[in-house]
Order: structure tokens, then C-alpha cells, then sequence
């Protein structure tokens, strides 16, 4: 039972003509619950969610969620799958209520009654009722997020991939949304993408960050943060002093904080006077994964020029 | 930014995109294909230039309108909204450029590139006179001047208009697919000017101004200049031309100008927000809860058939939606009303004569793309439909939910079509009662709705599904919008034009069919079995298309065609494969079985003549031509009509005489190609020299020669039954109702003349002497009449007809015979005719000794103009027995065949006619013309012209036949009618006459085009009876007559009738006869002044100034003044209504020469008008300024 819904992803590659390389061998196995894909605009996250949804195929690799192999057989996986897209429209001139039973009855939901009941349940989750016979053009960028996943919901999906679902939503929303989600996480796979670390650290268990196509790091966000611990130091600087402190050690981060920069940097051991210590956190984490492996990229490079 | 830096940005802009070049491809390859293939025929049969400026202004416009305009739609629909469409709007709305930098620099770079594309009209023809194919004999010297003024004259300001209207209605509109619609627009703007304005209602000088494209001006020129003026002058430059383009550029500018002013940049913003607040959308909640929990109920899914149906069914009602809540309902709504208006004059449009509206009429002009070229816009439709269709969830950006979603692609595939074929079906629906609403306002109430339903949603629905699926495969394979709407359009008008482009055979042809038409006698018969054939053979293909849709189908985020084609292969449940063998399976078969039929068993069993059967018969035997050979003198047939297995069995003697003067000791029998000689023998020995079966020619030897005198049986049995079916122009002459043809299948003596090729230019193809035709090489011809009896066999219950009177008939078993003989030999041109007749009887009695007995043969609901024809046969017999001599006969018979035309033709004792004469309404006509009792009139009068007085077939013969029998015509409408239904004729046949057309033409001796001799020579006889005395050119048609009506005076040359007219005229008038009958002479008479004052004695002195030229126009064109002293009739009227003062105070004629003169003319009333040829007797072209409004001056005491 368990592994029915475990998702697989082995060895996934994907290059697009322009020759972009999307992904890069990206192997990941994600069992239920809600699952953090964390990674910087381009990083590659909606074309492993495309490629998990169906939507287009690897060049190479395999995908299984349970027994299901996701690449021959997608139908069978549609049929359990839950999708929203980080960019979606709805027909404009379609009702809230005529487009979610439309969507229904894609999803295979035949009998009209129940049909009817599970639009009704839906609508009255998403907080869509009272605007039911609204025309979906009207709609607002929340009210159209929330339908979405109302979609999404649409059949009891064991795999959910909702792709950058909170941004534009206000913070109210945004909560709402989340709770929506990890209610559906407690017996499906549901897979978030996001660049909003706040997303991840507030809701899921398990968590992976890529960058440029690779998997940078997978683990639990709350393990990632204890391994940080000790590690991260703060300190406020002038503008004109970044140059210097960049050149000394790792910044991993740099916030305006009431008209004064405030660097955090990443250090094993104690990095001088001016700097304390601070409790990591999710974002500490991210921009680590981040910072580090660009540098070991631009190294690895460096080390290619010396030879 | 500056007006410049828009201009060239969007200029560059365009000219990255690969398509835009593409279509530069094409206009060059279509606009010479055009020049070099497709018009070929009009400089040939012209004898002008490929090159001349004519033709090339032509051929120009023409391709402009076919494609330059759909490519212009596609320009100016991307500059006026293409920063719409990529959302980019609001960047540039709010930046601050001028609206006249912005819309000025996006016209005028579209106007630019338009004018750079629109290079390939020009060149592409140019190119034609370079590599002229087939015809390098038609290149004339080449010039710019032609070039140059087609492209800037013509094509730059044509394109100017167009992207004007197109860039208004998309920038106002902010939609860019609008601009096809203004495409549409300017095509039916144009096609009505020059198809209703000019052709029907014959206003050209209006025709030019409406039409933006000039093609009305440049069809009309194609009438009327001649071959020297088309290779000469340059059509831009006519005036009309200028006027046409001053018109619409104040036109075009005042669009463009409304544009600027209506031109709001803030415009949608605005707008949508006001939406929003009528809408008056809630937003989240302030004050935020957590949800109640609501359980969301487990649903249980499935995924089996029932299902698939019901999310097929849901689609196809999205569909639908799209469809007919878009611009589709409109399209709808313009097409019901099209049908509603316009429908009535669908039966009005011969001669304004209004007719029965029979359903299947009304279905023969509804959706008949050929007749109406509003129905090009369904196809057209159907193309745009495909195209949002195919692309709704994209433009929507629901693609990637809906392609995560567990719905095969066959399923929404089967959804979109489904729906799109229903939304067909409402729309032929909706037509149907169009039709029957256009019914019901001619009082007519017999809807046939059988009939509707199989035409509407049988044959042009099957159509319609075919381009559908076709439409769709292409939007799918090609995955771009605009690229594969101009593709499916292209092929959708090749699948059309196919033939013209030279690719004839119907298997190349999407969705073709050999051609269907439907009668009320014949119905659909002899169409529907190969039709089925060839639809079921594209149905396979569709089925293919189908598959192929379904495997590409750009599901989810691929684009590229190869992994869309491996995604689909891979992934699909459907069952590809199978389907795919199974239609290629029946493509291959079908295919096989209807080459089969067109090209193998129909060419063997049927016949398809062609050029070179033709050419190789007159080589081969046409040394034979003017080999003395007998005549048949007696001919007796049996012949049995199988209407339903399509096939006549003849057989029958010829009894042959030889009444030559010299001894014979050779005959030649020509046979009917496409029918199987059974058997051919002679009653005296003979020796069969040549039996040449695949040319139909035979030669027999006789051991002993024929003396004059003497003679020989022929007996032959041939058999007409035609296997398979043709690729095109299936042979309607036997059906299972409805069956008529003449004698072409059975054998001839001789050698065959009308066998032989007559174009000058096929002849030198076929590699043939040149050769004048129907000059008369034989001095003089021999009457050609047999005795004639025939037994004719049909099916129960259907009357067969053959000439001459029936004797018997009687039913044996589950056929009918009949038993015709002729009472004195007739004309040797035989028709028979196998239908389910009503018979209407009548009689004419001159006296108790002379009755004729009349019958109608006709459609049992075709009872309309009986009673009018029978009085129309009883005038004719008045006159015609009268005049020139008794009818022979003692029966004569109209049979009623099908098709809608007005059409009737005499045999002997036989005249049919088609269902257009049955259908007519005369009675009803506001012009008083009853065609139907002038043309039954003709037709009688033919029972003396041609066929007691037969001409020899020579040129200007029909001068005889046809003039004459219309002349005749004339006379019983006067008689039988009264003067003022025979001024409707004379001015009917003026003004056809009078229509735009070649000047340059035979004199009416030698003249056999049909303006001039069913026209122009009954006008003449009557100028001549206005001139020289009714009486006097009775006398002389009457010696004519009986001269030659017996049997044993050589045949009649069309100068034995001008010698005896010549004989009846005073010598002071016989330039007169000259003029008209032996010359092609026109008259120019005007009025330019009249003035009048009173006299003393209480009587008008009117002074009348009038201009006056008489020219001849030889066969080039030429004309030539000739000095002219003619009498000419010069009348005076006075105040119409006036009762005190007749109405016609002077009607003299004086002598008139050439040049301005005045006249002075004392009348005792009060004059009106006066003028010159008042009745416009002589032939003069311009005949509307020959009566001038009288200026009254009065004296000063």
C-alpha cells in the first residue's frame, strides 16, 4: 500500500532544442505527504513537473509513481493525477460552477449526482460557493489560484503537482491555499514548486532544491536546518564594505533591514568579532545549497583555465 | 520614438517571419501558373498577346483577389494587434508615443511590406511571357509600360484599399483575425458588382465605382475593346479606372482617418475595469477563517465507454458553444439572411421573368458555390472553427490541465468534430428553413422536405465533415494558426479549381465527387452511385486524416512535429495502428475499384472523346470526305430504353439510295463511339475493306456497284449500355426518369464532318492543315429526308417518344411500346424520350379537314404554363399556316426534360423543352414579356424554318433556321398578343444585343455567334419591315419558303434568302438590306439640340440638330466611316397624357448624312420631345441619346 504511492524518478534527462539543458539526471524517489521543490526562476522546476504531469516527455530516465510507469502508460496516471500549472487561464465567459463540473466529467466523474455533490463540496472549499455563477473572467488572481485547486482536488488524486501556486496570492490566501494542500498531503503525493522558502518550511516534510537542472540537495527541511546549526553569521555593513566582506567569506545572503544591509555568511568555524551568530533557518539553508554550488562551479572551472 | 524608427522596427519585424516570404512564393508561382496555365485560353481563343497589357491587368487582378488579399489580411491583422495578442500592450499604451507614430508607423510598414509582396503579382505574369509553356507563340513584344501600370495603377492602389479597411476594423475591433473578414468582404463587394451590378443587371458604370478591385472594368473591357485595343492599350489608365481609384482612396482615407480619431490607447484597460465593477466580484473575506472542514465526498471514477461518450458529448457541447456564441452565429445569421433576400430573385433571374420555386431549384442556387460566392464562406468557416478549436484550451491557457487530465485525444478529438458537424447541421438546418421561408413568400407550399434534407444534410453535409476533418488535421500537423488557416484554404480552393490547374483526375481532388444535379424528373439519379464511390474513397482518407489528428495532437507542452508524432505513437490507447491499415486499406481498394470504373471500364464501354481520337480520324480517313456517297431514304427502327440498367438497344435498317449521278461502288458508315456494333450487314454482297472500331469507321466494297437509282438495305444492331462511371461529366441521357438523347449512336453514311477538330489552334496542336470550316466546298447540297418508323420499348408505366405520329401502343409484360410513323419523310435528325409523362391533349383546326392534335408531355406537378403554350402552338399554327404553308403533320408534341435551364429545341413533329420553361411565370412578370409563349412560338415556327426549309450546313446557315424562326416569332406576338407585349421583345432582344460585346463580328450572312443571330437578325428583318413595308418582307419570306421547302431543290446558302429580299426592296433601299444583313454596319445617331417656337397660324416650328455616322467594324476591330445618305425616321411627340393633341405629332423619315445637320419640322401640337430613330430601329450602340427634351421659345409679340 505504501509504495502505491511512492513516486519514482530515475535518472531523468531533458534538453530543449534551443539547448537548454532543463534537467540533468535527476533521480528522486517521494513518498506521500507534501513534498518542497525549491529552486530560483529557471532552475528547471516546472520542467520536472510538466515531465511528472505528462505534459512532455525526458530524453532519458524513467518515472514509476507505484506500479504505474508514468512514461508508457500516462493515461493511468492521469487518471489519478492532480495538475496545476504555475501559468493556467480559465474559460473567461464559462461560470465557476459549469467549468468545475465540465472539469468533472473530464476526470471521469460519470454519475450526476455525485458529480454535483463533490462540485458543491469543492466550491464550498475553495470558498467559491456564494460565487458559483460568477463568469470566471471576473475572477481575481486568488479566486482563480483557489479554483485551480479545485481541479486539482477533482477525482481524489493520489499525485499532486501544483507548481508555484502561491504567488500573486495575498498573505491570507496564501495560508488558506497551503492549509487546502497539506490537507490533501496526508494520504497523496503532492509536490510543490515554489521560490518562496517560507512555502516549504511552513508545510513539508520532505524537500529538494535545484538549480540549472540538477538536484542540489534533498533531505527533511527541519534536518537541513540542524546541520546548519552554528554555521551561519550575521553582520550589519555599509554599502561600500560588500565588496571587501564578499572577497573574505561566503554571503549567502543580504537584506535591507530598517535602511542598514544586514549580510548573512556561512562559516564553519568563528569568523571574527564584528560578526554573531544567528539560528538558521530554511532560507540560510537555500541560499547555502545555492551559494556553494556555484562556487564549486566557478572552481571547477578555474581549476579547467589552470591546467 | 519617431514615426521612422516604428516603421522600421515593425518592417523589420515582419520581414523576419519566415511565412512572409512564403507567401511572396506563392503569389509568384500562382500569378504565373495563372498567366501561363489557367488563362492560357483567353489571348488564344482571343488572338491577342499572353502579354498583352489586357491580360496581364487581368490575370493580376484576379490573382490579387484569389490570394493577395487573403495575404494583405494576414499583414495587417499582425500590425494592428500583434502587441495585443503578445500582450504587450500595456508597455506600449502607456508609453508615450503619439498615436499617429504608432498607428501611422504600423500602417505604413504594413502598406510598405504589402506593396513588396504584392511585386510577385506583376513579376510572377512576367515571368509567364519568359517561360510561356505550351504557347511561346503568343508573346508579343515585351514592355514595361505593362508591368508598371498593372503593379501601380492597379495591384498598389487595390492593396492600399484593402489594408486600409482590414488595419481600421482590427485596430477599432482589437481583433486581428477581422481583417479575413474584410477580405470576405471586398470579395463579395467585388463578385456582387461585377455579377449583379454588371453582368445581370448590366450597370457597369456603377459596377466600376462600387467595385474596389476594378475586376468588373476589366471584364467589362474584355467585352468590349477588341483584340488590337486589348494588345495595346493599357486598362489602368481608362478614365472609369481613375474615377474608381479617387473614389476609394477618399474612401480608405476617411477609415483610416475615423481609425486615428477612434483610436484610444487607454481603451481596454478602461473598459475592463468597468466590467469588473459591474460585476461586482467579492473579494476574500477580510476577516479570515479557517475553513469549516468540508469532506469532499469520494467520488467514484470510471473510465469505460459510457464515459468516454458523455466527455465526447460534453466537448462537442463546448463546442458548439464556441462556435455559435462567437462571430459563428452571426456568420449563420448573414447566411439565413442571404438566403432570405436574396432567395426570391433566384427565381426571377431570366429576364426578370419570375418562376415556380421549386425546392429543387432552390437547392440547385443554395450552396451552389459556382452560383453564389457566398458559399465559399462555409468551407471558409469551417477552416477558422478548426483553427479555435484546436487551439481553445491554448488560447485559454487551460492546455496544461487539460492535457493532465485522464481524456484520451480521441475523445476530445471526437468532442470538437462532433460539435463542430452539429453546429454544420443547425446551420443547414437553419438554410432549409431560409429556404422554405423564401418558399412561403412565393406563395409556394410544396416543400419537399425529403429533397431538402438529402442535398442539405446528405451530399453537402458529407462535404462539409470531409473539410472539416481535413481543416483540423491540418491545424494540427502544422501547428501554427495563421499558416494553416492559408493552408487549408488553399487547398480547400485547389480542391476546387483542381481542373483548372490541369490536375483533372477526382482521385487527386480532396473530397471531390464527379459532379451531382438535381431534377424534378431526374432527381439524383444517375449522380449517386459514383458518388457514393468517391466519398466513401475520401472518408477514407479522412479516416487517415483522423488518425494522423489524433496521433499529433499537440497534447501537453511538445511542439515539435517528431515528438509530438513519437508522443503520440507511444502513448495512445487508441488503436492506431489498426485503424491506420484498415483506412489505407480501403483508400487502396476504393481507389483501385473507382480508377477502375474512370479509367479502365468507363473508357472502354462509354467513351471520352478526345482531341486526338478526333484529329486521328480526320487523318486517317479524312481523304473520304468528299467521296460521292447514297443517301438514306428510309429508316425503321426498334429500340428498347432500359432506364433502369442505363442502357437502349437499336436495331434497325437503313434504306440507301443512291441519287448521285454517278455509279457507287463504296460505302462508309461512321459508328458511335462508346456503343457496341452488334451487327452491320448488307443486303447485296459486299466486302468489308476497313472495320476500325476504335475510330467508328467502316468501309464495305460492293461486288456491284450502285447505279443512280439504285439502292441497298443496311441492317444494324447496336447497343448502348456504358460500364463504370466517368471521372467527371457523368452522361445523364438515360435515367431512370427523365431519359433523353438524339441519334449519335446509331451509324451514319459517310465520312463524319462534325467528327473533325474546329479550333484553328487545336488543329495545330494535333498537328492538323488549317482549315475554314462550313465554307462550302460541295456546290450544292441535297435535301436529306427519310421515311421514318420506329417501334420504341420502355418500362411500364413510362411514355417513349420518337418523332413522327404514334400509331399504337400496348404493354406487354413490364414494358410499354410505341408505334411512330412518320406521315412524309423528314428531317433526318432524330430524339428520343422515355419518362413518366402527364400528357396534356389539345388540338388546332383550321378546318374539319386540317386538325392538328397537341400534346404536352410533363412532370406531373409541371402543369403550369400548359394552356399559355397550347395558345402559343394555336397562334404560331394561324400564322405560320398562313403565311408560309401548311404543317405536314397532323401531330406535334412538347416533351418536358429535365434540368433548370431555359431551354427548348425542335425536331420534327417533337419539341422539348426543359424544366425552366415549365417553371416560369410570365403572367406574373412586371415587364409583360411572355418568353414562354415567344419562345414556343420560335420553336413552332422552326416545324418551317429548318425543318421544311433546311439550309445547308454551311456558315450563316442558322441566318435560316434562326433568325427567321424568331422573326416569325415576332410576328405571331404581334399578331396574337398586340403591339405592346411585341415592344417588350424588340427591346429584350436589343437590349442583348446591345450588352457589352465584341464588335468586331461577321455580318449576319455569315454569322454564327448566337448575340447575332437569334438577336441581332430578327431586328434586322424587322428595320427592314419598318423601312420597306411589312407586306413586302412577307412576300419575300414567303417565295424563300416555298422555293425551298420541296424536296427537290438543292438546300438553301443564307444568300438565297438575301437575293429573294433583294428582290422585294426598292432599289432606293437595298443599301439598307445591305447594310444589315451583308455588312457589319452600326449607326451613331444623337439628338444634340431641339427647339421650338410657335407660329402665327397656332402650329410649333421645331428645330431639330442631329449628328448622324454610319461605320463598318471589320474582324480586327477596325473601324471604317462610311459616307452615309440614309432615310432615317425623325419624330416629334407632344405632352404624354394630353388627350387634345395626339401624342405622336411627326413620325417622316428624312434623308440623313453624315455629320450635324438641322431639320425643320412644322407639328400642329404642342411638341414634348423629338429626335432622331425615336424606336431605335437602326443598330446604333449608344441608343439612349436619340430623343432630346423639346426647349420652347416663345415669340415676342
Amino acid at each position: 500500500m505504501k509504495d502505491e504511492t511512492t513516486l519514482h524518478i530515475k535518472n531523468v534527462s531533458k534538453a530543449y532544442p534551443n539547448g537548454v539543458k532543463a534537467l540533468q539526471n535527476i533521480s528522486l524517489t517521494i513518498p506521500a505527504g507534501m513534498y518542497g521543490l525549491l529552486g530560483p526562476n529557471g532552475a528547471g522546476k516546472s520542467s520536472l513537473m510538466r515531465t511528472l504531469a505528462t505534459l512532455q516527455d525526458p530524453d532519458e530516465g524513467s518515472i514509476f509513481f507505484g506500479k504505474i510507469d508514468v512514461l508508457k502508460d500516462k493515461e493511468e496516471l492521469q487518471r489519478t493525477l492532480g495538475y496545476l500549472p504555475q501559468d493556467f487561464g480559465l474559460h473567461p465567459n464559462a461560470r465557476a460552477e459549469e467549468l468545475l463540473n465540465y472539469f468533472a466529467i473530464m476526470k471521469g466523474v460519470r454519475e450526476k449526482k455525485s458529480r454535483r455533490e463533490v462540485v458543491e463540496a469543492l466550491l464550498k472549499q475553495t470558498n467559491l460557493w456564494d460565487l458559483r455563477n460568477q463568469k470566471l473572467g471576473g475572477f481575481s488572481g486568488g479566486m482563480r489560484q483557489r479554483f485551480g485547486i479545485a481541479i486539482v482536488m477533482l477525482g481524489n488524486p493520489k499525485l499532486i503537482i501544483v507548481d508555484e501556486p502561491t504567488a500573486g496570492l495575498d498573505p491570507a490566501e496564501r495560508v488558506r491555499f497551503l492549509n487546502l494542500l497539506s490537507e490533501m498531503g496526508e494520504n497523496s503525493v503532492v509536490i510543490l514548486s515554489t521560490h518562496i522558502v517560507e512555502d516549504v518550511s511552513e508545510l513539508c516534510t520532505r524537500m529538494a532544491v535545484i538549480n540549472k537542472g540538477e538536484i542540489l540537495m534533498e533531505t527533511e527541511p527541519l534536518q537541513a536546518i540542524v546541520n546548519l546549526k552554528g554555521k551561519i553569521w550575521r553582520k550589519v555593513v555599509q554599502k561600500d564594505q560588500l565588496s571587501r566582506l564578499e572577497q573574505e567569506h561566503i554571503i549567502l545572503s543580504t537584506k535591507l533591514s530598517g535602511g542598514r544591509t544586514v549580510a548573512h555568511i556561512y562559516s564553519e568555524g568563528f569568523p571574527g568579532n564584528d560578526f554573531e551568530e544567528v539560528l538558521p533557518d530554511l532560507e540560510d539553508v537555500y541560499f547555502q545549497v545555492i551559494t556553494q554550488h556555484s562556487r564549486n562551479n566557478v572552481s571547477h572551472s578555474i581549476q579547467e583555465v589552470a591546467k | 520614438m519617431r514615426l521612422w524608427e516604428t516603421f522600421r522596427y515593425e518592417l523589420a519585424y515582419q520581414s523576419r517571419a519566415a511565412s512572409t516570404w512564403f507567401y511572396f512564393l506563392l503569389l509568384l508561382v500562382l500569378s504565373y501558373l495563372m498567366a501561363a496555365v489557367v488563362f492560357i485560353d483567353e489571348p488564344l481563343s482571343g488572338s491577342y498577346f499572353l502579354n498583352a497589357p489586357f491580360i496581364v491587368a487581368l490575370v493580376s487582378t484576379l490573382t490579387f483577389f484569389f490570394l493577395g488579399v487573403l495575404v494583405l489580411a494576414q499583414i495587417a491583422g499582425r500590425a494592428a494587434t500583434r502587441d495585443l495578442e503578445s500582450r504587450m500592450h500595456s508597455l506600449l499604451y502607456t508609453t508615450a508615443i503619439p498615436n499617429y507614430i504608432y498607428l501611422g508607423g504600423r500602417f505604413l510598414a504594413a502598406f510598405a511590406l504589402g506593396s513588396i509582396l504584392m511585386l510577385a503579382i506583376p513579376a510572377g505574369v512576367f515571368v509567364a511571357a519568359l517561360f510561356p509553356l505550351k504557347h511561346p507563340e503568343l508573346v508579343g513584344p515585351l514592355s514595361a509600360a505593362t508591368y508598371i501600370s498593372t503593379y501601380f495603377l492597379l495591384i498598389l492602389p487595390n492593396a492600399f484599399f484593402a489594408l486600409a479597411f482590414m488595419f481600421a476594423l482590427a485596430v477599432l475591433s482589437k481583433k486581428g483575425i477581422l481583417t479575413y473578414l474584410v477580405g470576405v468582404i471586398f470579395g463579395v463587394v467585388t463578385i456582387t458588382s461585377w455579377q449583379i451590378i454588371g453582368v445581370q443587371e448590366g450597370n457597369w458604370q456603377l459596377a466600376t465605382l462600387t467595385d474596389p478591385l476594378v475586376l468588373s472594368k476589366i471584364t467589362e473591357l474584355k467585352k468590349v475593346w477588341t483584340a488590337n485595343e486589348k494588345n495595346t492599350l493599357l486598362p489602368g489608365t481608362h478614365t472609369d479606372i481613375f474615377t474608381n481609384r479617387f473614389l476609394w482612396f477618399a474612401l480608405s482615407f476617411g477609415v483610416l482617418l475615423v481609425t486615428y480619431l477612434n483610436f484610444r490607447t487607454g481603451t481596454i484597460s478602461e473598459r475592463k475595469s468597468k466590467k469588473k465593477q459591474n460585476l461586482s466580484v467579492p473579494s476574500t473575506p477580510v476577516s479570515f477563517q479557517l475553513p469549516q472542514t468540508v469532506s469532499i465526498p469520494q467520488v467514484q471514477k470510471s473510465f469505460a465507454f459510457p464515459t468516454r461518450f458523455l466527455q465526447a458529448m460534453t466537448v462537442g457541447k463546448e463546442s458548439i458553444k464556441l462556435i455559435t456564441l462567437g462571430w459563428g452565429w452571426v456568420a449563420m445569421a448573414c447566411m439565413f439572411a442571404f438566403v432570405l433576400f436574396t432567395g426570391p430573385m433566384w427565381f426571377s433571374g431570366y429576364y426578370d421573368i419570375p418562376e415556380v420555386p421549386v425546392t429543387g431549384k432552390l437547392l440547385d442556387t443554395l450552396e451552389n458555390v459556382m452560383d453564389h460566392g457566398i458559399w465559399l464562406f462555409i468551407p471558409l468557416l469551417i477552416i477558422f472553427y478548426a483553427g479555435e478549436l484546436v487551439w481553445r484550451d491554448r488560447d485559454s491557457r487551460l492546455n496544461e490541465i487539460m492535457g493532465a487530465a485522464p481524456v484520451p485525444v480521441w475523445v476530445s478529438f471526437a468532442g470538437k468534430l462532433g460539435g463542430m458537424v452539429l453546429t454544420l447541421v443547425i446551420m443547414q438546418l437553419l438554410l432549409m428553413v431560409a429556404g422554405m421561408l423564401v418558399q412561403i413568400s412565393l406563395g409556394y407550399y410544396n416543400f419537399q422536405i425529403p429533397v431538402y434534407l438529402k442535398v442539405l444534410l446528405g451530399i453537402r453535409l458529407t462535404d462539409y465533415v470531409l473539410s472539416a476533418v481535413l481543416a483540423f488535421a491540418v491545424h494540427v500537423v502544422l501547428n501554427q494558426k495563421y499558416l494553416a488557416h492559408l493552408v487549408s484554404v488553399m487547398i480547400y480552393l485547389f480542391s476546387l479549381f483542381g481542373p483548372e490547374f490541369g490536375i483533372e483526375s477526382r482521385l487527386l481532388l480532396y473530397g471531390s465527387d464527379p459532379g451531382w444535379s438535381y431534377s424534378d424528373l431526374r432527381g439524383l439519379d444517375p449522380f449517386m452511385e459514383p458518388w457514393l464511390y468517391f466519398k466513401s474513397y475520401w472518408g477514407a482518407w479522412a479516416l487517415l486524416l483522423a488518425v494522423a489528428t489524433v496521433v499529433l495532437w499537440p497534447r501537453g507542452t511538445e511542439q515539435r512535429l517528431q515528438k509530438r508524432f513519437q508522443q503520440g505513437i507511444n502513448t495512445n490507447r487508441f488503436p492506431i495502428k489498426a485503424i491506420s491499415v484498415f483506412s489505407v486499406l480501403l483508400i487502396v481498394i476504393l481507389g483501385w475499384v473507382i480508377f477502375y470504373n474512370t479509367h479502365v471500364l468507363y473508357p472502354k464501354t462509354g467513351f471520352i472523346e478526345t482531341l486526338e481520337w478526333k484529329a486521328e480520324y480526320e487523318k486517317k480517313y479524312g481523304k473520304y470526305q468528299n467521296s460521292q456517297q447514297p443517301s438514306v431514304i428510309k429508316t425503321k427502327l426498334l429500340v428498347e430504353i432500359f432506364p433502369k440498367e442505363k442502357a437502349v438497344d437499336f436495331k434497325g435498317t437503313y434504306l440507301v439510295e443512291n441519287r448521285t449521278g454517278s455509279e457507287i461502288d463504296t460505302v462508309f458508315l461512321t459508328t458511335a463511339p462508346g456503343v457496341t456494333n452488334i451487327l452491320v450487314s448488307f443486303n447485296k454482297p459486299v466486302k468489308a475493306e476497313i472495320v476500325d472500331e476504335p475510330l467508328a469507321f467502316q468501309m464495305y466494297v460492293l461486288e456491284k456497284p450502285l447505279f443512280p437509282g439504285d439502292s441497298v438495305q443496311l441492317e444494324f444492331h447496336v447497343r448502348y449500355n456504358p460500364q463504370g462511371f466517368p471521372n467527371s461529366g457523368i452522361n445523364t441521357s438515360v435515367a431512370k426518369n427523365g431519359t433523353y438523347f438524339d441519334d449519335s449512336w446509331l451509324p451514319v453514311i459517310g465520312y463524319l464532318n462534325s467528327r473533325q477538330v474546329f479550333n484553328a489552334n487545336d488543329r495545330k496542336a494535333q498537328g492538323l492543315e488549317p482549315k475554314s470550316f462550313l465554307e462550302s466546298e460541295v456546290e450544292t447540297f441535297a435535301q436529306q429526308r427519310v421515311a421514318f418508323e420506329t417501334i420504341i420499348g420502355t418500362d411500364k408505366g413510362q411514355t417513349a417518344v420518337v418523332p413522327g405520329n404514334l400509331v399504337k401502343s400496348w404493354t406487354k409484360k413490364d414494358r410499354t411500346y410505341f408505334h411512330y410513323t412518320s406521315e412524309i419523310p423528314i428531317n433526318n435528325k432524330l430524339a428520343f424520350f422515355s419518362s413518366e409523362y402527364r400528357v396534356h391533349n389539345a388540338q388546332w383546326k383550321a378546318d374539319s379537314a386540317h386538325v392538328v392534335a397537341i400534346s404536352i408531355l410533363h412532370h406531373p406537378d409541371h402543369t403550369h404554363n400548359l394552356e399559355r403554350m397550347v395558345q402559343g402552338v394555336q397562334a404560331s399554327f394561324n400564322y405560320l399556316s398562313g403565311e408560309l404553308g401548311k404543317y405536314p403533320h397532323s401531330e406535334i408534341r412538347f416533351t418536358e426534360v429535365p434540368g433548370y435551364n431555359k431551354g427548348m429545341h425542335a425536331y420534327p413533329t417533337n419539341i422539348f423543352y426543359r424544366e425552366g420553361y415549365a417553371l416560369l411565370k410570365p403572367e406574373e412578370d412586371p415587364g409583360g414579356i411572355d418568353i414562354v409563349f415567344a419562345t414556343v412560338a420560335h420553336e413552332v415556327s422552326h416545324q418551317w424554318w429548318g425543318h421544311q426549309v433546311s439550309p445547308a450546313p454551311i456558315k450563316g446557315a442558322a441566318l435560316i433556321t434562326e433568325s427567321l424562326a424568331w422573326f416569325s416569332a415576332f410576328e405571331i406576338v404581334e399578331q396574337a398578343l398586340g403591339q405592346k407585349t411585341f415592344q417588350t421583345f424588340l427591346n429584350l432582344a436589343r437590349r442583348d444585343f446591345l450588352s457589352p460585346q465584341e464588335r468586331d463580328a461577321d455580318p449576319l450572312l455569315q454569322a454564327s455567334q448566337t448575340s447575332l443571330i437569334y438577336r441581332k437578325g430578327p431586328l434586322a428583318l424587322y428595320a427592314l419591315r419598318e423601312y420597306i413595308g411589312k407586306e413586302q418582307v412577307r412576300l419575300g419570306l414567303q417565295n424563300f419558303f416555298r422555293k425551298y421547302s420541296t424536296l427537290n431543290t438543292a438546300r438553301p446558302v443564307p444568300s438565297d434568302l438575301y437575293r429573294e429580299l433583294q428582290m422585294v426592296t426598292p432599289d432606293s433601299m437595298r443599301y439598307l438590306l445591305h447594310d444589315l444583313l451583308a455588312s457589319n454596319t452600326f449607326w451613331e445617331l444623337k439628338t444634340e439640340k431641339a427647339v421650338a417656337s410657335p407660329t402665327s397660324l397656332g402650329k410649333w416650328n421645331v428645330t431639330i440638330d442631329v449628328y448622324a455616322r454610319k461605320y463598318t467594324v471589320d474582324k480586327k476591330g477596325t473601324q471604317t466611316d462610311v459616307a452615309m445618305n440614309d432615310l432615317v425616321q425623325i419624330g416629334v411627340y407632344g405632352v404624354p397624357g394630353d388627350t387634345k393633341t395626339d401624342k405622336n405629332l411627326y413620325m417622316q423619315p428624312h434623308r440623313i448624312c453624315s455629320g450635324r445637320q438641322r431639320l425643320e419640322i412644322e407639328v400642329t401640337g404642342k411638341p414634348e420631345l423629338a429626335g432622331i430613330d425615336p424606336n431605335n430601329i437602326l443598330m446604333d450602340l449608344k441608343n439612349y441619346d436619340h430623343l432630346t427634351k423639346v426647349q420652347l421659345r416663345q415669340n415676342r409679340q
